[in-house]
């Protein structure tokens, strides 16, 4: 595994890749010091016979000679009352027997109810019952995989019910009781300031920067007045100026990753890709 | 853990229930109330089935072509959007989706699906040779279906489709 040169005091600068992609792999490891690559993206089959295919793991063993790698979960749902997701556990660790991950990550909301896909993902109501849920999974997670933990905030679609603490709060004392980062995903954070009046300026004031290990940014759409947190776009101008502020606060960032779908790469050119992570990078350097 | 999370479950049960379209009691709970009449939980309905719908016309292109041309497509989608049992992962989805109708009572769209599920399967390394039997000839039928056009009349008979990892013509 390479590390390129990242200035001290500075983010290393990722972006996505599923894989199956070597025009745009041999693009993104020029201009990136890290991709980021979801488990449950890059797997096929069903039930006990899923898992990813051997090409696949063989193209991630190969890039590991050139760019670090992190994963980026979609599917442990952490947050279900009913238990998380194993097979994604299964997927995570053929990955990681693979390719060493300087981290791996995961959103804080649930997927699956009742082992249920909801086929979206919904936030947790930040209660002390939900806290003590996923702070006893984290140091699960912690006490299984060496390399460090990380959970995302997540774009809330639905309203938000009655909780023990504020948005700031809940995450602090996650971050605090487990020694687990955050993955601050700024553009999550513009679309609930958007569809619910969140107010970014309060949560940054009272949220603990020295958890933040992480940033994501991304550029989405808007249906029917709601900012959708679908990774298919450029980043706008103030995602970057948010994510700019974020990296100064924060004295221990590891990385800024840009977020785009595999579905979008087509869409979005690999020119437009590798642009916007060197656009990222000049942003917070 | 369970019993621990009992509040959190129930919650989590509901809101999967709204989801769904499945019947929630209304003036239980003020929180589930507020939820029901949210744009976010219609967006959320209508994202969902977007995004099912992308991935089946993506991943299954042939049997989503073969049932929008008969009208299908849009009951096929609800129907997944209801079943408890529809995969969450993309690449299952679509499998489940085929299997659902490769025994359909339209024999054409039975094929299709057969066809596609048996080229799905080769091109994620099975290697098993797979025999789908077709009640007309299906070059016309897959060449409209590929072009995004409507199959027009193919001529009735007893046709195969063999799908294998082997070349055409080459000893298996």
């Amino acid at each position: 595994m390479q590390s390129k040169a990242v200035p001290v005091g500075q983010p290393a600068i990722g972006v996505t890749y599923e894989g199956g992609n070597p025009a745009l792999l041999d693009r993104l490891v020029e201009v990136a010091d890290y991709l980021e690559v979801a488990p449950d993206l890059i797997a096929t089959g069903t039930g006990d016979g899923r898992g990813i295919r051997r090409e696949i793991l063989d193209e991630w063993r190969a890039t590991a000679e050139k760019v670090e790698i992190v994963a980026h979960g979609v599917g442990l749902s952490i947050g279900s009352a009913s238990g998380w997701n194993e097979a994604y556990l299964r997927l995570l660790d053929e990955l990681a027997d693979a390719v060493p991950l300087r981290w791996h990550s995961e959103h804080l909301g649930y997927t699956t109810v009742d082992g249920e896909p909801l086929g979206t993902m919904l936030s947790l109501p930040r209660t002390e019952e939900a806290l003590e849920l996923v702070c006893e999974r984290v140091i699960r997670l912690q006490e299984r995989y060496p390399a460090p933990f990380l959970l995302e905030n997540i774009a809330r679609m639905l309203p938000d019910p009655d909780g023990d603490y504020d948005e700031a709060g809940f995450v602090n004392e996650l971050c605090k009781r487990t020694g687990c980062g955050l993955v601050l995903d700024v553009y999550n954070l513009q679309c609930d300031a958007h569809n619910h009046g969140f107010d970014i300026d309060r949560f940054l004031d009272a949220l603990d920067f020295g958890a933040v290990r992480e940033l994501h940014v991304a550029g989405g759409t808007e249906i029917e007045g709601m900012k959708l947190d679908v990774h298919s776009r450029e980043v706008q101008p103030a995602t970057v100026a948010l994510a700019a502020r974020a990296a100064a606060a924060a004295p221990a960032v590891w990385g800024a990753t840009y977020e785009v779908l595999p579905e979008a790469v087509p869409v979005l050119g690999h020119d437009v890709i590798v642009n916007e992570v060197t656009r990222l990078r000049a942003a917070l350097s | 853990m369970s019993g621990q999370a009992a509040g959190l479950a129930a919650q989590q049960r509901a809101l999967l229930a709204l989801l769904k379209g499945r019947p929630v009691p209304a003036g239980q709970d003020p929180y589930l109330d507020l939820v029901r009449g949210s744009r976010g939980l219609t967006m959320l309905q209508m994202i969902t089935t977007w995004w099912r719908r992308f991935d089946l016309e993506r991943l299954a292109p042939l049997t989503s072509r073969a049932l929008a041309r008969a009208g299908r497509f849009e009951d096929a989608l609800a129907r997944l959007g209801r079943d408890p049992d529809t995969p969450g992962a993309i690449s299952a989805l679509a499998m489940y989706f085929l299997e659902q109708h490769v025994e359909d009572a339209d024999p054409l769209i039975a094929a299709v699906a057969s066809t596609e599920r048996a080229l799905t399967l080769v091109a994620r390394g099975d290697r098993s040779r797979h025999e789908v039997r077709w009640d007309r000839d299906p070059a016309p039928v897959l060449s409209a279906l590929l072009a995004g056009q409507r199959p027009g009349p193919a001529a009735p008979g007893d046709f195969s489709v063999i799908v294998s990892r082997g070349l055409a013509g080459a000893p298996e």
